[in-house]
């Protein structure tokens, strides 16, 4: 399983804005929220760009909260990170979900990844309009509104762990265009 | 019919919802983990308003962020004042506010503008007040 030092190792050259690994609880999640907002703002980047970035972040770590395998105590284990390198923010997220899931994941992901953004923003507002809320709070927009927010490609892999798997997020902000 | 007005947190918006006045307010960010709960006392609110409305009603929107969740739970007010506009009880109007330089939250209020048949102005501001 990937772990957060093998993480960090590969974000060699990267300004790091924040790094974590552990069980994700609310006050880990709204005190990350607080940490990398404030970071944004010393940065000085422009407000759209830091709007992005804090949304997709939301998105990423609301996911692990909803979707996460849990502890007994409710907690998921995970991997986070926003960093910086050559004009792009990087954010990356990870957590264990049940094996069955992957194949699922990796044709909704790929099915966002084929459209472009023109066909992002009718797909979005088609399940905008039809989508209901999931018991778990899903919306079914989270990739569609990650690939628009973003203007990219979801990145994702998944790291094999026993009866369970590692899934990875990796989405990329250009602040340069 | 009495007022609602829920005060804002780090994660939950202003919501201001005037029966004398007409005005539906909400304001800040809105990124509760569950949206749908913490929309309940809106929906609930509404549903007593359209029974008796004013003549006129506004949906004030200044939002500076929102998840996916929220955007749901913000397009089901939509489609109640959509309803109540319909009635011809009420003549009702959405002002959604953004940042002149925050396109996705310019997009988000497209989006809802073409799902919902409402008069709905996009009003550029330079930026939000925070508190």
């Amino acid at each position: 399983m990937l772990n957060l030092y093998t993480h960090i190792n590969n974000l060699k050259g990267h300004d790091i804005l924040i790094s974590f690994g552990g069980k994700l609880d609310l006050d880990v999640l709204d005190n990350a929220l607080v940490v990398v907002e404030k970071k944004l703002n010393e940065n000085e980047i422009a407000l759209k760009y830091t709007k992005k970035i804090y949304n997709v972040l939301v998105e990423c770590l609301q996911n692990i909260f909803h979707h996460g395998i849990k502890d007994r105590n409710g907690d998921a284990e995970c991997i986070f990170s926003v960093s910086y390198f050559n004009g792009k923010y990087s954010i990356f997220s990870g957590n264990l979900i049940p094996k069955t899931l992957e194949q699922i994941l990796s044709k909704k992901i790929e099915e966002v990844n084929k459209l472009d953004m023109n066909e992002v923003v009718t797909h979005y507002r088609i399940v905008l309009d039809n989508g209901i809320i999931s018991d778990k709070g899903g919306s079914g927009l989270g990739f569609l509104d990650m690939k628009r927010k973003t203007k990219n490609n979801i990145g994702y892999k998944f790291y094999p762990s026993g009866e369970e798997t590692f899934f990875m997020l990796n989405l990329t902000i250009n602040t340069k265009s | 019919m009495i007022n609602l007005r829920i005060e804002p947190s780090a994660k939950t918006p202003l919501i201001s919802c005037n029966a004398e006045t007409g005005i539906i307010l909400i304001k800040g960010r809105s990124i509760p983990e569950n949206s749908a709960e913490f929309f309940q006392p809106v929906y609930d609110w509404i549903d007593e308003y359209v029974e008796e409305p004013k003549y006129n009603t506004e949906f004030q929107v200044k939002l500076e962020y929102f998840n996916t969740s929220s955007s749901k739970c913000i397009l089901n007010v939509l489609k109640k004042l959509e309803n109540l506009h319909g009635s011809g009880k009420s003549s009702v109007e959405i002002h959604w506010y953004f940042e002149e330089d925050d396109e996705d939250m310019q997009e988000a209020g497209q989006d809802f503008d073409v799902i919902i048949s409402i008069p709905f102005k996009m009003i550029s501001i330079s930026e939000f007040e925070r508190n």
